[in-house]
C-alpha cells in the first residue's frame, strides 16, 4: 500500500449516501463555489481534491457484476503531511458545509464529539495501491512561493533588459529584498 | 476542468487472476525507476493514484475493482492520446486485467473504455488551477537559484551583479 509520495499524502474515503439524499447531495456539491472560493481553498495543505458520486459499478463484459447497495460518496485528496492532522484541520475548516455533505451519509457521527468525524472518515478510508506525485517532496506553501518567484523573475527580466547596470542592481534589490 | 486542471476518475472491475499480479506490480512500483520515469515523461500529470478496492463498508463484493484517479493539465482527449501512445505497455500492465479492456492502441476504443468507466466530479478543487506541472517543476528549479542570487546581490557592485544576472538568466532560461 502506498498513500505517500515524498511528503505528499493520498486520501480516498468512500461513504454510503442515505437513500433518497443522492440528488440533493449532487446538487449541493455541484453548486459549491469553485476555484479560490471553494470551501477546500480554506485548507493550506490541499493540492487537489474532489467529491464524486459513485452511483454504479462497472457492468461491461463483467460476468455477474457487483451491484452497490448504497450509492457512495467518494472524497479524495492529495495533501501535505500526515493524514490525521490533515483531517482534523479539514473538518474544522469545512464545519459549515459538512452537515450538507457527509451529513447525508449513513453513520455520520455529527460534529459535536471532537475527533469522532475524523475517526469515521478514517474508518471509511481505502488505501491507495500506487500513488504518484510529480513534486511530492514540495508542500503547497512552497509550490505557491516557487510559482510566485518564477513569475516575479520573468517580470523583472522583461523590465530590466534595457536598464543600466546600476539601475538594474538597484531595481533587483528592491524587487527581491 | 478548472483552469488548466482536469480531473479524471474511473472505476473498473478486475479479472480475478489479475488481482495478485497488480498487487505485486503496485508493491514494486516505487522501486522500479523506469516506471516513475515513464510517469514523469507524461509531464502533464500532477498527481495520480491506483486503488485496488476489495470491499467497502456495508457492501458485499464478489469482484475486486480498481479505482483510478488523475489530476492533469490539458484536455481529456490530449491526456488519453498521450497515455495511449507514450506508455502503451504500462497501460496494458495496469488496465489489462480489467473486464472489457480493449488495449491501449488505437486510441479510439481506449477512449471509449475510459469514458464508459468514468465518473464526473461533483466538485473539483485545485490549489493552482492555472499552473501546469511543467511550470511548477520549472519554478522549483528557479526558486533556489533566485534565492542564491538575492543573497549574493546584497554585497555586489553593479558590474559584478551584471555578470551574475547574465549567468543566472542563462542558467534558468529554459525554466522561464
Amino acid at each position: 500500500m502506498s498513500d505517500r509520495s515524498g511528503q505528499a499524502g493520498a486520501l480516498n474515503v468512500f461513504t454510503p449516501i442515505r437513500p433518497g439524499e443522492e440528488e440533493a447531495l449532487r446538487r449541493y456539491l455541484s453548486g459549491l463555489p469553485r476555484g479560490a472560493a471553494s470551501p477546500l481553498a480554506r485548507s493550506n495543505r490541499t493540492h487537489v481534491a474532489r467529491w464524486v458520486i459513485i452511483d454504479r459499478l462497472p457492468t461491461e463484459c463483467v460476468p455477474d457484476p457487483d451491484r452497490l447497495r448504497r450509492i457512495q460518496l467518494l472524497f479524495t485528496s492529495s495533501f501535505d503531511g500526515d493524514v490525521r492532522s490533515y483531517l482534523d484541520e479539514l473538518v474544522r475548516l469545512l464545519t459549515p458545509e459538512i452537515p450538507d455533505i457527509w451529513g447525508r451519509c449513513e453513520g455520520f457521527p455529527g460534529l459535536s464529539v471532537v475527533g469522532a468525524l475524523v475517526d469515521w472518515l478514517l474508518d471509511h478510508r481505502v488505501p491507495s495501491s500506487f500513488f504518484f506525485a510529480a513534486y511530492g517532496k514540495t508542500t503547497l506553501h512552497d509550490v505557491r512561493n516557487a510559482l510566485a518567484a518564477r513569475d516575479q523573475t520573468i517580470a523583472f527580466a522583461l523590465r530590466a533588459q534595457d536598464m543600466e547596470p546600476q539601475a538594474r542592481l538597484d531595481a533587483f534589490r528592491r524587487a527581491f529584498p | 476542468m478548472l483552469g488548466r486542471a482536469t480531473a479524471l476518475t474511473s472505476l473498473n472491475t478486475l479479472r480475478p487472476w489479475g488481482v495478485p499480479v497488480l498487487r505485486g506490480l503496485y508493491f514494486l512500483g516505487p522501486y522500479l525507476p523506469f516506471l516513475l520515469k515513464k510517469l514523469r515523461q507524461l509531464s502533464f500529470i500532477h498527481f495520480a493514484r491506483w486503488v485496488i478496492v476489495d470491499s467497502l463498508k456495508g457492501e458485499d463484493f464478489h469482484h475486486t475493482h480498481q479505482f483510478f484517479e488523475s489530476n492533469f493539465n490539458g484536455t481529456w482527449s490530449q491526456y488519453i492520446d498521450a497515455f495511449s501512445y507514450v506508455v502503451p505497455r504500462e497501460l496494458n500492465a495496469v488496465f489489462g486485467f480489467a473486464f472489457g479492456w480493449p488495449g491501449p492502441v488505437p486510441a479510439a476504443p481506449f477512449k471509449g473504455f475510459i469514458a464508459r468507466h468514468e465518473y464526473p466530479a461533483a466538485h473539483y478543487y485545485s490549489a493552482y488551477p492555472e499552473a501546469t506541472t511543467t511550470m511548477i517543476l520549472s519554478a522549483l528549479e528557479v526558486r533556489p537559484r533566485l534565492d542564491d542570487l538575492r543573497v549574493r546581490a546584497r554585497s555586489m557592485d553593479a558590474a559584478e551583479f551584471d555578470a551574475a544576472w547574465q549567468r543566472f538568466l542563462t542558467d534558468v532560461q529554459h525554466h522561464l
